[in-house]
């Protein structure tokens, strides 16, 4: 798997310019990220954030699998329906990007992760 | 439910696909370890895997069951209480990916707070050998009803 982009998570359009990916991204009001996440008060779970980040980078052509985050603040909570603008920098040498998501030009999560060529078969412990 | 420890729905707000922690194993004075799992109708499921991130969201629920049980040690009576991940740092994963259904343990420990954030370090394992390292941050509100890191 490559594609880490979570269901009930769109993205609406994409691009890349000296900078490095953009993307808008629609969060389905009815995504099942909210299904118990909570029943009163429905919140996107931080780890979406990790999860568009390899989406988008996947979008453009640059599927990666993570090996760590250096950082993620969550600034605010992502509420069910809301269009989030995400820029990614293109993975350095060393595997690092950092990225940013906005929603209504408000910055909601950033932070810093480090990817690499996904693994065919890396989902075990007995994989290095 | 282990013996002598409440079932995680007891303590923790999330439901359904997204309650990852099934049961406290172990719990001590500023730690506890937790088995979990990846349901199979996982949001971030796809081809009978997910990816290794996944494993945040199961150390976050850890952390919750850690002040949920905390709080009850000091004799609070109330319920769960809201709270946010708010950080996360240094987080390694060994592997991409994690397939789905199968057990995970997370021991998470407190590594100090300052109200309302708190610190903890997290461990996940899978098979005995560790998946991801990380230290997250949370911030616990001081009241309502519903939420954890």
């Amino acid at each position: 798997m490559t594609n880490g982009l979570p269901a009930g998570i769109r993205i609406l359009e994409s691009g890349e310019d000296a900078a490095g990916f953009w993307g808008r991204l629609q969060v389905a009001p009815d995504s099942p990220c909210f299904d118990g996440h909570f029943e009163a008060q429905p919140i996107l779970p931080g780890i979406a954030q990790l999860g568009m980040v390899l989406g988008l980078l996947a979008a453009r052509g640059e599927a990666r699998g993570l090996d760590g985050v250096r950082f993620l603040k969550l600034k605010r909570p992502v509420r069910p329906g809301e269009v989030l603008e995400m820029r990614v920098t293109r993975p350095q040498a060393d595997g690092a990007s950092s990225f940013e998501t906005r929603a209504h030009a408000e910055v909601v999560a950033s932070g810093s992760v480090v990817t690499s060529e996904p693994s065919v078969s890396n989902v075990g412990p007995d994989h290095g | 439910m282990a013996e002598g420890f409440p079932d995680p729905q007891h303590l923790i707000p999330h439901r359904g696909r997204m309650l990852l922690v099934e049961r406290v194993l172990d719990w001590r004075a500023g730690g506890v370890t937790c088995q979990g799992r990846i349901p199979a109708d996982s949001p971030f499921a796809l081809d009978g895997c997910a990816p290794a991130l996944v494993a945040i969201e199961l150390a976050a629920q850890t952390a919750a069951v850690l002040e949920a049980l905390s709080r009850r040690e000091s004799g609070s009576t109330a319920g769960p209480r809201l709270g946010y991940l708010v950080s996360v740092k240094a987080a390694r994963f060994a592997v991409h990916e994690l397939p789905l259904g199968e057990p995970l343990v997370a021991h998470v420990r407190s590594a100090g707070s300052a109200p309302p954030l708190a610190l903890y370090d997290a461990l996940v394992q899978r098979e005995g050998s560790e998946v991801m390292t990380a230290t997250l941050g949370a911030y616990l509100a001081t009241s309502g009803i519903l939420g954890a890191p």
